[in-house]
C-alpha cells in the first residue's frame, strides 16, 4: 500500500518550546493511524503542520506524494479535517453550515446536496437540519463539527480529539461514524488522549510525549513493550503483611501493592496466574469480595516508557 | 458562489440591524439637508431706530425723518441707554432744536447719534450720512427749502437696475451639495459598519482556520467576499441616489446631478475598499462602532461634510488631502458653483475622480497584501 502521508524529521519550535522534535512517520492508504499522547505532547501541532496551517523549522511533509504548502489546493481537495474546537457559523442552520464547508470543496450544487445529506445522516443529525448551533447540545455540536469536516468525502481525514467533552452516547455515535468512514476506504489520522478510543479504532498507534515518538506499532506490539502479562485486582477487607510477602514471592509476580482494601498483583508472564492466586486464597482461607484480571493497557506502555501515567500527564 | 450565498444568508440574519442603521443615516442626511435649507434663503430686515426730534417737525427736519422712517423701523423707547444695551434699537438720532432754522441760515448744525456699533447700526449710519451729504450739496446751491427738498428726494428715489444673466439654480445645487456632502458620512459609516460586522463572521479565527485548511483558493475566497460586499455597497449607493431624486429634485436630472451621482458611486467604491481593508484584520465586533466613529465621523468633520469648507482652517484643509473624503467633497463643492460644466471644470472633476480611483486601488492592494500575510500567518 502506498504512503498517503510522509513526515520526515519534522521539528516545530515555538519560541523556547520544542513542540515537535524530529518526528518521522508515514500513514499508509486506508489505515487509521492514532496519535496518542497527553495534552501538549505535539499531536495537534503535528496535524497543523501537515495541513500547512503552521510553518515548521526543519523536516519535510509530503501528502499524496507531493510536498504540502499553503497553496497545495489539489491535495487539500482530497483532505478533510475535524478540529478540536467546534468551527461552525452560529448564524447558519445545521444544513447550511455543512453545505458551506462542503461548498469550499465541491462546486456542483446537486452533488453537494447529496453529500451534505449523507454527512448529516452519518452523524445522526437528520432531525436537527434546521436547528442553529446555539440550539444544539455539546454532543450534537461535535457531531455537526464532524459533518462539516467530512461532507466532501475526502480520501484523507484528520480527527483532532473529536470526542473531547462529549457525552457517552455522542461519543459512541462519533466512533461508529469513523468506523464507517474507514470501511468506505478513507485514510484517517486520529489524535486523542483517550487510549481506549485509539485502541478500538486504530490500526497503528504512535505514542507521543514532549514532541517525540516514544513508541509506534499495532496495539499488541505496543502492549508487548509494557513487559507485563496481566494485572490482577482483588478487593480484600483485611490482608496481613505475611500474606502480601508470600504473594510477592510467587513466580512471575513483578509487583504487589495493597492499599485501601485493594490488592494489585502485576505479573510479568504466565498463563494461569488467576487460578494460582484463587487457589492460594482458598488454601489460606482469605476472604475476598471481587477478583478480576486485566491485560496490559496503553497506559501501562506509557508508564513503562515515561515512568508516569498517561492520564496524569 | 458558496461564499456569496452564505454571505446573503448571514446578511439575512443581520438585516434588521443593517436596515435600522441605513435608515437612521438616511434620516440624518435628510435632517442635515433640511437644516441647511434655512441658510439658502434670506429676508430683508430693517434696523430699529429711535429719533429724538427736539426741533419742529416740518420742512427739512420732517424730510429727514420721513426718509429714515422709509428705510428703518422707527420705534419709541423709554430709556435710550437701556434700549441700546438690550438691542431694542440699533441707532438713536437726536435732531437738535432749531436744526431746520440753522440749516436755512447757512449754518452747519450737527446731528448727534448713538449706536450699537453692529452691522445694523452701520447701515443706518450709511443712510444718514448719504442723506446729509446730498442735503448739504443742494442747500449750498439752491438755498430755498422747498426746492432743496424736491431735489434731495429726486436723487434719493433714483435706483440702479440690473439684470441676472445667470441661470444657475443655486438653491437646488446647494441642496444637492449638502445632501451629497453628508453622504460622505452616511456611506462611509454604513459600509464600514456592515462590512466589518459581516466580514468578522467569515474571519472568525475558527471559521478561517477551516477555510484555510480547505481547497478553496484563499485569493478567490477574498474576491468572492469583496464582490458580495460590493452588492451591499451598490444597494446603499442606489438607495442614497434614489432619495436624492425625491429630496433634491430637478438638479438631479441635469448634468450636475449625474456628476453628483457618479462622484458618490466612486466614493462608495473607495469606502467599500476601506471597509474591506479594515474588515480583513478586525476580529472584535465590539471595536466596530469605535472604528466607525474615528474614521467616518473624523474624516467627515475634518473634510467639511458637516460644516462649510470655508469655515475650516487652511492648515486642516491641507492635511486632510490624505483622506478620500476631501476629494469627494471638493467635487461636490465645485459642482454647486458651476453654471456650465466646461472642459476646465471637467478636467478638475476628473482629476479628483482619478485621485479617488487611486485610493480605491491603494486600499485593494493593501488588503491583498494583508490577506497574503493572513494566509501565511500561523493558525494554532
Amino acid at each position: 500500500m502506498r504512503n498517503i502521508i510522509e513526515v520526515n524529521h519534522l521539528t516545530k519550535v515555538y519560541k523556547n518550546l520544542r513542540a515537535v522534535n524530529d518526528l518521522s512517520f508515514e500513514v499508509k492508504e486506508g489505515e487509521i493511524l492514532g496519535l496518542l499522547g497527553p495534552n501538549g505532547s505535539g499531536k495537534s501541532t503535528t496535524i497543523n503542520c501537515i495541513l500547512s496551517l503552521l510553518t515548521f523549522q526543519e523536516g519535510s511533509i509530503q501528502v499524496f506524494g507531493k510536498p504540502m504548502t499553503p497553496t497545495s489546493y489539489a491535495s487539500r481537495k482530497k483532505m478533510g479535517v475535524v478540529f478540536q474546537d467546534v468551527c461552525v457559523f452560529d448564524e447558519l442552520t445545521v444544513f447550511d453550515n455543512v453545505d458551506y464547508f462542503c461548498g469550499l470543496y465541491i462546486q456542483n450544487s446537486a452533488v453537494r446536496k447529496e453529500y451534505v445529506e449523507d454527512a448529516i445522516a452519518l452523524v445522526g443529525l437528520q432531525d436537527f437540519k434546521k436547528y442553529t448551533p446555539k440550539q444544539l447540545s455539546g454532543g450534537l455540536l461535535r457531531r455537526l463539527n464532524i459533518a462539516c469536516g467530512i461532507a466532501h468525502k475526502p480520501q484523507l481525514l484528520f480527527f483532532d480529539e473529536p470526542t473531547v467533552a462529549v457525552d457517552p452516547q455522542s461519543r459512541n455515535n462519533i466512533l461508529e461514524g469513523i468506523k464507517i468512514l474507514r470501511d468506505m476506504g478513507a485514510t484517517i489520522v486520529y489524535t486523542s488522549h483517550y487510549m481506549e478510543e485509539v485502541e478500538i479504532l486504530c490500526d497503528r498507534i504512535i505514542i507521543l510525549d514532549k514532541g517525540k515518538i516514544l513508541a509506534s506499532g499495532t496495539s499488541d506490539e505496543l502492549k508487548a513493550l509494557a513487559k507485563i502479562e496481566e494485572k490482577i485486582t482483588v478487593e480484600i477487607i483485611d490482608l496481613p503483611k505475611k500474606y502480601l510477602d508470600k504473594i510477592s514471592h510467587f513466580s512471575n509476580v513483578q509487583n504487589v501493592t495493597y492499599s485501601n482494601q485493594v490488592l494489585h498483583v502485576v505479573y510479568k508472564k504466565g498463563k494461569n496466574n488467576l487460578v494460582e492466586l484463587i487457589d492460594y486464597f482458598k488454601k489460606e482461607k482469605i476472604k475476598y469480595n471481587k477478583i478480576f484480571s486485566l491485560r496490559p493497557t496503553l497506559n501501562d506502555v506509557f508508564l513503562e516508557l515515561t515512568g508516569k501515567e498517561l492520564r496524569d500527564s | 458562489m458558496t461564499v456569496f450565498k452564505t454571505y446573503l444568508k448571514i446578511f439575512n440574519q443581520y438585516k434588521l440591524i443593517v436596515i435600522l442603521y441605513t435608515v437612521i443615516l438616511l434620516v440624518f442626511a435628510i435632517f442635515q439637508m433640511k437644516n441647511n435649507e434655512n441658510s439658502l434663503s434670506f429676508e430683508a430686515e430693517k434696523p430699529n431706530i429711535y429719533i429724538d426730534i427736539q426741533d419742529e417737525n416740518i420742512g427739512l427736519t420732517k424730510n429727514l425723518v420721513d426718509y429714515l422712517s422709509s428705510s428703518t423701523n422707527v420705534v419709541l423707547v423709554d430709556d435710550v441707554s437701556d434700549a441700546l444695551f438690550f438691542r431694542e434699537v440699533h441707532f438713536v438720532i437726536t435732531i437738535p432744536n432749531s436744526y431746520r432754522k440753522d440749516l436755512l441760515s447757512g449754518k452747519n448744525p450737527s446731528i448727534h447719534y448713538q449706536s450699537t456699533n453692529d452691522y445694523q447700526a452701520s447701515l443706518v449710519q450709511l443712510l444718514l450720512e448719504k442723506y446729509l451729504r446730498i442735503q448739504s450739496i443742494f442747500l449750498s446751491s439752491l438755498k430755498e427749502e422747498s426746492k432743496t427738498i424736491l431735489s434731495i428726494n429726486k436723487v434719493l428715489e433714483q435706483k440702479a437696475t440690473f439684470t441676472m444673466n445667470t441661470h444657475l439654480d443655486t438653491y437646488g445645487l446647494t441642496k444637492a451639495k449638502n445632501y451629497y456632502n453628508f453622504a460622505n458620512y452616511a456611506i462611509l459609516a454604513g459600509l464600514i459598519y456592515v462590512v466589518c460586522v459581516l466580514n468578522s463572521v467569515f474571519r472568525d479565527e475558527k471559521i478561517l482556520k477551516r477555510t484555510k485548511a480547505s481547497s478553496k483558493n484563499f485569493k478567490t475566497f477574498n474576491i468572492e467576499l469583496f464582490l458580495s460586499n460590493s452588492i451591499f455597497a451598490i444597494l446603499l449607493w442606489g438607495l442614497y441616489v434614489l432619495f436624492s431624486f425625491f429630496l433634491v429634485g430637478n438638479v438631479m436630472f441635469s448634468i450636475h446631478g449625474y456628476f453628483y451621482i457618479f462622484n458618490a458611486f466612486l466614493f462608495t467604491m473607495v469606502s467599500l475598499s476601506i471597509a474591506f481593508f479594515i474588515g480583513s484584520f478586525l476580529k472584535n465586533k465590539e471595536a466596530i462602532n469605535g472604528i466607525v466613529n474615528v474614521i467616518a465621523l473624523g474624516s467627515s468633520f475634518l473634510c467639511g461634510a458637516f460644516v462649510p469648507i470655508t469655515f475650516l482652517p487652511k492648515s486642516v484643509l491641507y492635511v486632510v488631502r490624505i483622506f478620500p473624503s476631501y476629494w469627494f467633497i471638493q467635487n461636490n463643492e465645485l459642482l454647486s458653483t458651476l453654471e456650465v460644466i466646461d472642459s476646465s471644470a471637467i478636467r478638475t472633476l476628473f482629476f479628483h475622480f482619478t485621485i479617488l480611483f487611486f485610493f480605491l486601488v491603494f486600499f485593494l492592494i493593501l488588503t491583498n497584501i494583508l490577506s497574503k500575510k493572513n494566509l501565511q500567518k500561523e493558525t494554532i
